[in-house]
Parts: C-alpha cells; structure tokens; sequence
C-alpha cells in the first residue's frame, strides 16, 4: 500500500493545479460497488481512475483515532448530519475512500434467494439468480475472510441477547463477519479500524484495485457527468479542500470510453438527476428504500459495557420476511440484533436532560440496547435543490409503522428476558417499561417526525434495475437505458432494500456487472 | 450491517406552517432588537463562526439546562464550550442547515408567543426553562419537538464527546490517540493546529 499511496493516490494537499485525464474507465466511489467495479476492470488491463468525495484515511497515520466526533467529521456524509425533509429519518452513509465499509458492522449475507427471485419475477431483473451469482458470492467471502462469528467474539450484551431470546422463545444464530485475526474486539467498528482487522474495501478491493495499477483521486467531488450523443463520454469534477469541506479551487476532467457511478444509494441518483440525465421511466430519484433502525435500551443491575466488543456477532433471522393472515399484516419484515452504541452517541439517543439524563448516563455502562433493521416498503424520494444538492423525502407510514412497533415489542421481549430491569424507550417523552404487561405501551408509543428519529442505513431503488427502459432506470448489465456507457454500480439499482446488510450483495453484484461489461467491451 | 448513525440532520428541522412563519417574522424583529449584552453574557468571551452572539447565547443557555450541571465527577456545558463547539461544526455544513439551526434557536427563545407568552426563554428562571423544554418536548407540535430533540442531540453528543466527561460515565476512553481530522470542530483546534 505504502508505494501504491505514493504513485497512485491524489489527495487534497497534492492537488496543485486543475487537470484532464483519459482513461478506459472512469469510476465514482470507492464503496463496496465502486472498489469491486475498479479491481475487476483494472485486473482486466484496464486504463480506472476512482473518484471519491471524501477523504483517504489510514490507521498508519493514526487517522482512526476512535473519537466519534473525529471519526463522524472523517468517515460519515454530511459529517453525520444529513437527515430526510422531515428529520425522521437520519441518513447513514460513508463519505470516505472505502465508503460505508469503513464504518460498517462488517455483517456479511449472501442476497436472499426470495429477493433475488422477486426482483426477476416483478422488475425483469435478468441474469441475476443465486445459481449465477455464486461464484461472486464465494470469491467476495473468500478474499473478505467471511466466517460466521467465533463464540469467543461475544460480548457481554451478545450474550444477554442469546439469553434474552432463548427465554423469550427466538431463534438466534451466529452472524457472519468479514473480519480477519487483527480484530481485537475493540468496539470501534463504527469509528473505522484502526487495526485493519475488519475486511472494508479500505483494506480489501481499494488496495487491490491500486496494486493492479488503478488511480485514486480522493477530495474529488464529480459535479457533472459528460453526455455527447447519447454516449457517456466522461465527468467533470471539483477538488475539494480538507480543511474547509469546501472546493479547493482546483477542477478536473476525465474522458473516458465508460462512466461507472458507484456514489451509493443516496447519492448516485442525485448526481444522475444533476447531469440531466434522460429518464423516460420517470423512476430516477423514486423508489428509496432503506432499513430504519429502531432501537431500545435496557437498564442492567450488571455491567454490560456495550461499547466494547463486535456490535452483532449473533443475531435472528427469525422475523426477516412479513407475515400475514390474508392481507393483514401479523408480525415480522426486520432482522433482530444485539445493539452497539458508542458513549456520545447513546447519550444523544437517550430521552430525558438535565438530571433525569446524567442519571442514566452514570449507568451508561450498564446499558444495553437491541435494535432491528426494517426491511422497508414504503418509498421515500430525492429531489434536487434550486443549487443542485438533494433533499431526500421519506416518511414512516402504513405497514412499516406496524413493522416498527411489533420490532419494538421483540426488541423489549429479548431486553426484559434478559434481566433488564427497566426497557427505555427513544422517545422524547422516555417511555419506560419495566416488565411484560407493559408491552402494550409500544403500540402508542409517538413515532411522527420530533419524537424518534430512525438512522437509516442501506438505502436502495432510486435507479433501479429492470428489462423495461419504460419502469426501470438501468439494464440489468448495470447500464443506464437512455445513455450508452454510463453505469450505475451500487444498491441504487436494486429494486427493493434487500433485507439484510446489502454489502456482499453490492459487490456481487458489482463484480458481476464488470465481468459482463469486460465480455463485450470494444 | 452499517452503523445506526443518530446524528444525521440534513435537513435539522423542517420550519413550516403559517404559526412558525408568523412566530419567525415577529421573533426575527425581537431579535433585532437590544440586549447584545444580555446574549453575550451567557456565553462570555466567544467568538461564533456562525451563529450570531444572540443566537450563541440562546443555544449556551439551552446547553446548560440539558447537560449535567456542573458537579465533582464533571464540569458544566459552560466549561466545556459546548455552544461554541456546535457553532464550530455548523462552519462545515451547508448554508441551509445553518440556517435550520438559526431558526431553531429563534423558535427556542421566542416560542413563548405560541403559548401566549412574551418572556424569552433565555430571561426565564432555571426552573421555567426546564419547564418550558419538558413542554416542547413531550406537549409541544412536531416544530417544537423537532427543535427541542435536535439541539438536544447536539449538545449531549458534543457534551460526552468531550474526555473530561468520561469518568463520570465509566467510560476509559478510546485505545489510540489522538488525531485531529484537518476540518476540525473543536473549539480548542486552532491552538492544537497551532
């Protein structure tokens, strides 16, 4: 890495001057989509660049210092600031070479054979079977070191979970990490690793890709991506000053024979909608989808020091899909984990001030916390400002609504189980349960926009895939209907979330769409 | 999966509805007007980046009714600087989230009009603000609460973000040390860079 960071990584202190390029591919974003896209082309003998927003960080210059301010300032969009219209909905997003890897919980699922067949069936989604896409999947895992979680690696509020949720009936099992022996169980997943021992594309496809003799501009903000003839022929981008987060001064232009935009499922629409990009389906910026978290605490007599450990070495998958009776919806849509909260981040989540809160934050170390990702169906949308920058619309409603509150009530089941002697709820009044019969206050609990925010990780659909250029924005090669050599490689085209953590499916996805891009390359 | 990030604002309230514009066009005049001086002794010797010295004494008066008051095992949000510090991340972000913030300091200090009072927020006893917050928090409509939650989440996030508040929540603190990121938001980061 330390000769590839010399001759083939740009970043804002080197940038003296504007500049053009030329190469075979250009590729926006260095995230789980964008490193894969970069590695297999560059292997292929191709000519990449990468751009990347945000900033190049290394644990060997001591840039993972495990401060969640200076590690939400470095790794996260808008510094951790970026919400939905209504605030609702709280956007999770990496803004750093390696994307939202680097902040990620590491958890690895293959796509569910459900997913993959709904999206063939209802979106025209082709050659995109579990049969076709393993291969990728046993290659990703492979060079991810992906292995279900080793008891070893539970910690304490891991196994209050397991102990809540044999008492409470659930199933568990082990969650597959993406981890290597360098973890140390430092509890700093979030934060980005300082030890390397999390397999994020910072440590796996970015080197790779550089080692085969792709380039890396990062600070590299595109701006517009070059249409001439119904033909991507390159973008135009801004460099961006470290210190200020604002343009630097300095431009640049890339030419290349693909555009392949990897900027993730919030932003690659908007850039997309940015550049007037043709969209007869009228389903660019549509469709978003994503997993909000609801979460609960538990007050333990023990400690439980949530911070410290892997977030979710074990898990249920119990309730991923819904059910109903008819059309009524009876329990489930989300994944059940034990939760991780750094310090400053539960104590922004946690309900009450003054006294009341500094009273739970002395027992901040006795604390756990389970949360749910919710395998979305109501879509939100992005529209772009009158100076170019979206503004993403999304609301909790309908089946989602009844989704989070039977999470809530699972979640307070597996807490109370687990002998927490008071469930707190995140909301601005500070409901708190402190045994079974009060389950029933979940089913009021205020969820509307000011009384519980919901981070939102995992967000897909705004161009999503499909056969018809009439209902869907890309072809299930990945490339735009209306312009030829433009791609769109992230979650974006994937019709729907996919109901677990998208990463191993992104890059599956991603090393898939390359393969085929090489194939009929001219 | 990725990390359930609280923190996110984009958008850090939504100001809309005929009450708020009513509230801001007339709080806006009030803020106009005198009593610099009140604003600035509430958060003495600062210097915003961003938010104007009412809008800073506004927010450091709300810092310290929701952080821990100032005792043995910790020091207060005035010590710590945190209104400062919130000023000092706002610097990074867009004019339109400054401006959210903006707002809500104003709705936060001239609320009372809603409720048919003239006092400020920042003229009422300890007692009353922390009335007046519980109010916004639990009572009030989907304006109020979002203020009250959102400048809530900043101050306590950037009020434990800060070592000198760890022991008292039994937290030993990271395992490395410290670098500062270049677009730092610490009030003490122009001394750190030198």
């Amino acid at each position: 890495m330390d000769e590839a960071l010399r001759t083939h990584v740009l970043e804002w202190n080197g940038v003296t001057k504007s500049m053009k390029e030329t190469v075979d591919a250009v590729v926006i974003g260095t995230g789980c989509g964008g490193a894969v896209m970069a590695t297999t082309l560059a292997q292929a003998g191709k000519s990449v660049l990468m751009l990347e927003r945000g900033g190049f960080f290394l644990p060997q210059r001591g840039e993972f210092d495990q401060r969640e301010d200076d590690m939400f300032a470095r790794l996260d969009g808008g510094r951790g600031l970026h919400t939905s219209e209504n605030g609702q909905a709280a956007l999770t997003y990496g803004h750093c070479v390696g994307g939202a890897s680097v902040h990620y919980w590491a958890d690895t699922w293959r796509t569910p054979r459900d997913r993959l067949e709904r999206w063939a069936r209802d979106y025209g989604v082709e050659g995109h079977s579990e049969e076709e896409l393993t291969p990728f999947f046993e290659r990703i895992e492979k060079r991810l070191n992906a292995h279900p979680a080793h008891e070893s690696r539970r910690n304490t509020m891991n196994q209050l979970f397991i102990a809540g949720a044999e008492k409470a009936g659930l199933e568990w099992e082990p969650v597959t990490q993406a981890r290597d022996e360098r973890c140390i169980n430092s509890g700093y997943c979030m934060q980005g690793c300082a030890y390397d021992g999390k397999q994020s594309q910072l440590v796996t496809h970015v080197p790779d890709a550089l080692a085969a003799g792709a380039r890396l501009f990062a600070d590299c903000e595109v701006e517009q991506i070059l249409v001439e003839g119904g033909r991507a022929v390159g973008v135009s981008a801004r460099f961006l000053d470290r210190r200020t987060a604002g343009p630097s001064g300095h431009t640049l232009e890339v030419r290349a024979k693909v555009v392949i935009v990897s900027a993730g499922g919030f932003n690659s629409a908007p850039l997309l909608m940015r550049s007037k990009i043709p969209d007869p389906s009228g389903q660019l910026g549509k469709n978003l989808q994503f997993n909000p978290c609801p979460q609960l605490f538990g007050l333990f007599e023990r400690d439980v020091v949530m911070w410290r450990g892997i977030p979710a070495a074990v898990g249920t998958m119990e309730y991923r899909l819904h059910r109903f009776e008819g059309a009524r919806y009876v329990e489930g849509g989300y994944l059940l984990h034990p939760n991780q909260l750094p310090p400053a981040t539960l104590a922004a989540l946690l309900p009450g001030f003054g006294k009341a809160h500094q009273q739970l934050m002395e027992n901040a170390h006795r604390i756990g916390s389970c949360i749910a990702w919710i395998d979305d169906v109501n879509s939100g949308s992005v529209r772009l400002d009158g100076e170019g920058r979206p503004i993403w619309s999304w609301t909790l409603s309908g089946q989602d609504e009844l989704t989070v509150r039977d999470a809530l009530r699972k979640e307070a089941l597996v807490l109370l189980h687990a002998g927490a002697k008071e469930v707190i709820v995140p909301d601005t009044k500070g409901t708190r349960l402190s045994d079974l019969n009060e389950l029933p206050k979940l089913d009021t609990v205020d969820l509307r926009p000011g009384s519980m925010t919901f981070a939102v990780p995992h967000p897909a659909g705004m161009c999503r895939m499909g056969k018809d250029p009439a209902t869907s924005v890309v072809n299930s090669h990945n490339e735009v209907h209306a312009v030829k050599g433009l791609y769109v490689c992230d979650p974006s085209v994937f019709p729907t979330a996919v109901s677990v953590d998208p990463s191993e499916t992104i890059m599956a996805f991603s090393a898939l769409a390359a393969e085929r891009m090489l194939a009929s390359w001219r | 999966m990725t990390a359930a990030n609280p923190l996110s604002r984009r958008r850090f309230l939504k100001v809309g509805g005929v009450a708020a514009a009513a509230l801001a066009g007339g709080a806006w005049l009030l803020m106009r007007g005198g009593g610099d001086a009140h604003y600035r002794a509430l958060c003495p010797g600062a210097a915003p980046r961003v938010l104007s010295t009412k809008e800073l004494g506004v927010l450091a008066a709300f810092c310290e009714r929701v952080c821990p008051a100032p005792g043995p095992s910790q020091p207060g949000a005035r010590v710590l600087r945190i209104a400062e510090r919130i000023d000092h991340e706002l610097a990074f972000h867009t004019a339109q989230l400054q401006s959210d913030v903006k707002a809500a300091l104003l709705l936060l200090e001239h609320g009372g009009w809603l409720h048919l009072s003239s006092t400020r927020f920042t003229r009422l006893s300890e007692a009353e603000q922390d009335a007046c917050l519980a109010r916004m928090g639990v009572e009030g409509n989907e304006l109020e609460r979002q203020v009250f939650s959102n400048l809530k989440l900043l101050a306590l996030f950037f009020y434990y973000c800060d070592e000198r508040t760890w022991q008292a929540m039994h937290y030993e603190g990271p395992f490395a040390a410290r670098k500062a990121p270049e677009a730092d938001s610490r009030v003490d980061a122009e001394a750190a860079h030198g």
